[in-house]
């Protein structure tokens, strides 16, 4: 029985040679699509599950809400850790970890920057189960001076040699490195190579502070502890600690100190939730969204449903061709459960063939796939006993899905009409439920294709955005602290070139900053002193040199730049519109000559106020600035002119070279990095444009097969007409007709969708495009043409054919 | 009306070549009912398929209405025949998916009539070949007989001056066929010609004149009246 079923499948599979190769390869599209995206998803949804207790971790967060929002933290003070674990017996541990950016460290004479070094607690690794290959787990963190590096850092270092008890320079201190772990585990919040004793730090020893940030601190608890009466517990320590702490720092009394912290809130976030879940300014690694996992297991689901529409639409639209063997069977004594379970084989058969090609493209597009997505996927996970399940449940799922119908609409034919040889369908009852599905498959088509024009568009104009400075041509040199005071003179070197226009000394590079890392403080303006906490903003502080300004580009609006002919000027700042918007004064001019006090009570006076300029992502608002003088080194940067650059590269790099300066010469454009700043927008782009390229490429194929299968169906009847006279422009309208309109009626459909979610996408940025009608439009002819293409193909081929021939076949 | 002469159809296929009309002539007067008649695969088909404008002869001269149309290009014999030529198959070809109403009207949507000159002449015919009452039925709720009484009124719904039937009773009992047989004498009482295949000596006796064909040639003619 079963062999015969197999049999005739596959059979009917080599005979309709078109429409097997649609299901087949539009099958193995979708399941690839959707394997892919499974393993990524997986690969999401395992952040951080790996350590022992992954389940008892927590990490100590600090909320505090402010006039503008909460201001959300996910780190704390040096104190607040060890104070929580000590007053509660349920944390059994707690642990602490900072990073240290951007040092140099050296063996002999081989030096590079590091970005991925952190201070942590002597228990930080074993909390996280985090082994060491060499070395002891309990006590390689616990002395000052103590380094655990990563065997890919070791081999950077030392080469071949053995790295254990090695010391490195980092600044101007010495470490020994007293263990080695394989990795961090990429599945994790947090990504470092090398771990430093945070004894080494001796404010983290020494320091008892509760009222300020940095420390990024993990509790264990106890398994029985819950996590939310610890919370609800978190106030008495503000009172006990925060609070004479406030008040002691600003004198004030108790009680105002108290009402100043009403609004802190310690707060637990499982250390599985951060990578999904927790979206603060100032994570460790920058953090994925729990919405693109959302939004890629629809994506995924909807790729395959779209093949499995496909696979319905064309077995129902071909059952013409296989109802005279239904009614054989029937008359041969087949019952209707037989012929369903028939047909479902046959479809789970197809299945299982689309998922050998779609394991065989999985293989080949994986390296991409993990480009695209940043993974690091291996082809070994799709092959685990786990995967071969899951994928063996998918193809039965799948199987089943697509078969479902066509086996109930085939195993319902009437064996005496079908065998009287009168046509199954009654012209009358078209399939809705195929047109129904035509629309469906062009909708998602339809809508994927206008999200990723508005994408697009969204990206052009981010990155075509006025600034409010000029960003070409600008040499970045970094680490130049390391030329010490030759760092006047080298400028005034620099200066001195032709090539150079302009060139100033300040850390503050204008492109990508992320609040977290900028200097700032609260501030207010003088003349609201009375009501200081209503009108407290905050501001960020540019140090900037006299030639800061101009540099860049950037524009004076009102009053004047800083300048070394007024003395005054150490005291000056030029701030920003959004600062003289959001300090409360009407417009430019009226900000000038006025005074503003800081958190700590320093008093500035604005001299000018400068164009505002674009310095994080245009996903934010413009905050206010308040530039300063002096106070910044490190970066210089240059504003050339020349079209060698190399040549100008090569000459600066000789000059730097003759100071001796204690870091190497490096360097970077300022344009080069405002590139880097989109590269999510552009992968999202990306994304969109495969997945519109895929959902159309089914849907497409889908309407050639049913085009196919309609066609082949009207060959009399076109035949027919054109006996009667129609012409082949009669006869294409005719066949395109019903289709078009399908596809026009599926645009429809998704423009409400596509305008809401599209909508919401473009909430995420405070500069934004509105969406416009000609995007609908361009999308949804492009899908027109598409479809026509696919239509057109067999349908002029069909209108073109000679009557004779095909009334000749009866 | 027709003037065929030397009249050559050959149909080449990677094998074979085979000559469906040899050097053949014939000529049809105004108002003439002709049979052909002939052996399986002798070239009537293809015959009646040149004469009705389908298809294009390989050599030879062809006037129709005094217009030489041999080497008219498809659109401009698609032309000609909807507005002079109707069709009656074996087979009915009546399109499966259309209404008698619908099938009959077809050939004057594709002629341009307006809509309700359109319903009075399809009522006309309909009415003629007596199938009125069944105008809303589909073909497969049709006897045979039914169906080619709807496929003749197809065929006269546009008062063309030539019908072209091929073998118009073969898929017919006796008494079905007669019915068919009569409605066309009638026609061709009323001034039309007729072309028509038939296998039945008996149906070709409702004819003026029939023409035996072998292997793509006439052998005889015998004229009855
Ligand atoms: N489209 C075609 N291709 C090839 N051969 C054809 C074609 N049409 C007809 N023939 C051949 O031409 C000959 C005449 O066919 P036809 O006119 O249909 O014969 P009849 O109608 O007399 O039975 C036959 O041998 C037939 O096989
Ligand atoms: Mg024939």
């Amino acid at each position: 029985m079963f062999r015969n079923y197999f049999r005739i499948a596959l059979r009917n599979l080599r005979k309709n040679k078109i429409f097997s190769f649609i299901n087949v390869f539009g099958l193995a599209v979708g399941l690839t699509c959707c394997m892919l995206i499974a393993a990524f998803l997986f690969d999401e949804l395992s952040y951080d599950k790996y350590p022992e207790h992954a389940n008892q971790i927590y990490r100590l967060g600090l909320q505090v809400t402010q006039n503008a929002g909460i201001a959300d933290y996910p780190d704390v003070d040096v104190a607040v850790g060890a104070g929580v674990k000590n007053t509660y017996p349920e944390v059994l541990a707690s642990t602490r970890i900072n990073g240290w950016n951007d040092v140099f460290i050296h063996y002999q004479e081989k030096q590079f920057k590091e970005q991925h070094i952190a201070f942590c607690d002597s228990n930080f690794l074993q909390l996280f189960s985090i082994p060491l290959i060499e070395g002891d787990d309990k006590t390689a963190l616990v002395a000052p001076n103590s380094i655990v590096i990563s065997k890919a850092f070791a081999k950077k270092y030392f080469g071949d040699e053995k790295a254990l008890g090695k010391a490195l320079t980092i600044g101007r201190g010495t470490f020994k490195v007293t263990g080695i772990i394989d990795k961090v585990p990429d599945n994790t919040h947090f990504h470092y190579d090398a771990f430093v004793s945070m004894t080494s730090n001796n404010y983290a020893v020494t320091g008892h502070t509760w009222s300020n940030i940095g420390f990024y601190t993990y509790l264990l608890l106890n398994k029985e502890a819950d996590p939310k009466k610890l919370e609800a517990k978190f106030p008495e320590l503000i009172s006990k600690y925060v609070v004479p702490e406030g008040a002691r720092d600003m004198g004030i009394s108790l009680a105002e100190a108290q009402k100043g912290v009403g609004s802190w809130h310690f707060y637990l976030m499982p250390i599985t939730d951060i990578h999904l879940h927790s979206n603060t300014k100032y994570e460790l690694d920058a953090n994925s969204d729990i919405q693109y996992v959302y939004i890629f297991g629809a994506l995924a689901v909807f790729i395959l449903l779209l093949a499995c529409v496909n696979f319905t639409n064309l077995s129902t639209a071909s059952s013409a061709k296989r109802s005279r063997e239904v009614g054989i069977r029937k008359v041969l004594g087949s019952v209707k459960d037989q012929l369903i379970f028939q047909f479902l084989t046959e479809s789970v058969l197809l299945t299982c063939c689309a998922m050998l090609f779609a394991l065989l493209f999985v293989y080949l597009l994986l390296p991409s796939f993990n480009h695209l997505s940043g993974k690091n996927i291996s082809i070994l996970f799709f092959l685990n006993y786990k995967a071969i399940i899951a994928a063996v449940g998918l193809i039965f799922f799948v199987g089943i899905l697509a078969g479902i119908y066509p086996a109930f609409f085939l195993s319902s034919f009437q064996t005496i009409s079908v065998l009287k040889g009168a046509s199954s369908n009654t012209p009358a009852k078209r399939s809705r439920l195929r047109s129904g599905l035509v629309v469906f498959q062009f909708m998602i088509s339809t809508a994927l294709m206008i999200a990723t024009i508005v994408v697009y568009q969204q990206l052009h104009f981010m990155q075509n955005k006025k600034l409010g400075y000029d960003k070409e041509q600008v040499l970045v040199l970094q680490d130049t602290y390391g030329l010490d005071s030759n760092q006047y003179s080298f400028k005034q070197k620099l200066l001195s070139d032709s090539r150079v226009i302009n060139a100033t000394i300040s850390r503050d590079v204008p492109v990508g900053r992320a609040e977290g890392n900028m200097d700032g403080s609260e501030v207010y303006a003088k003349e609201n002193k009375s009501n200081e906490s209503a009108s407290e903003i905050h501001a960020n502080y540019f140090h900037v040199d006299l030639d800061y300004i101009s540099t860049l580009g950037m524009k004076i609006i009102a009053g004047r730049n800083f300048s070394k002919d007024f003395h005054g000027d150490s005291t000056a700042v030029v701030i920003n519109e959004a600062a003289v918007r959001d300090l409360g004064w009407k417009d430019n001019k009226t900000a000038l000559d006025k005074t503003i006090i800081s958190s700590g009570q320093h008093q500035y006076n604005v001299i000018g106020v400068v164009q505002d300029f674009n310095y994080a992502s245009v996903k934010q608002k413009i905050a206010p600035v308040m530039m300063m003088l002096g106070r910044s080194s490190g970066t210089i940067m240059v504003k050339m002119k020349t079209a060698d650059i190399p040549g100008f590269l090569a000459d600066t790099k000789k000059e730097w070279n003759s100071y001796n300066a204690r870091t190497p010469f490096s360097y970077y454009f300022l344009d080069d990095k405002f590139a880097l700043l989109y590269k999510a927008e552009e992968k999202t782009g990306q994304i969109f444009t495969m997945f519109a390229g895929i959902a159309l490429l089914i849907a497409s194929l889908g309407l050639f097969g049913l085009v196919a299968f309609t066609t082949e169906q009207r060959t009399k009847e076109i035949g027919i007409r054109k006996v009667l006279g129609a012409s082949i422009n009669q006869v294409l309208v005719l066949l395109t007709k019903e289709f078009l309109l399908l596809v026009c009626v599926a645009f429809i459909i998704s423009i409400p969708v596509t305008w809401w979610a599209m909508h919401n996408w473009l909430n995420n940025f405070a500069y934004r495009i509105n969406i416009s009608w000609w995007i609908f439009l361009v999308a949804g002819l492009l899908a027109m043409l598409i479809a026509l293409m696919a239509i057109s193909f067999l349908a002029i081929k069909a209108a073109v054919a000679n009557p004779v021939n095909s009334l000749r076949t009866e | 009306m027709i003037k065929i002469t030397e009249l050559e159809k050959i149909y080449r296929t990677e094998e074979v070549e085979t000559i469906a009309l040899n050097k053949l002539s014939i000529e049809v007067k105004d108002g003439e009912f002709v049979a052909v008649m002939g052996p399986s695969g002798c070239g009537k088909s293809t015959l009646l398929n040149i004469l009705g404008l389908l298809d294009d002869p390989d050599k030879g001269s062809f006037i129709f209405n005094q217009i030489e149309v041999a080497d008219f290009n498809e659109r401009r014999r698609a032309d000609l025949r909807k507005h002079n030529i109707g069709f009656v198959f074996q087979s009915f070809n009546l399109i499966d998916e259309l209404t008698v109403f619908e099938n009959v009207e077809l050939p004057l949507i594709y002629t341009g009539v307006k809509s309700a000159d359109r319903k009075k002449r399809v009522e006309e015919v309909l009415d003629k070949v007596q199938i009125m009452h069944r105008r809303n039925h589909y073909p497969q709720q049709l006897s045979g007989g039914q169906q080619q009484r709807v496929a003749v009124a197809r065929a006269v719904v546009n008062k063309p001056k030539l019908i072209l039937a091929d073998e118009p009773t073969g898929n017919l009992d006796s008494h079905n066929g007669n019915d068919v047989m009569q409605l066309l004498t009638e026609l061709n009482e009323q001034g039309t010609t007729i072309v028509m295949v038939t296998h039945s000596e008996h149906d070709a006796g409702y004819s003026h004149r029939i023409i035996r064909m072998l292997d793509g040639q006439t052998v005889t003619e015998n004229i009855l009246v």
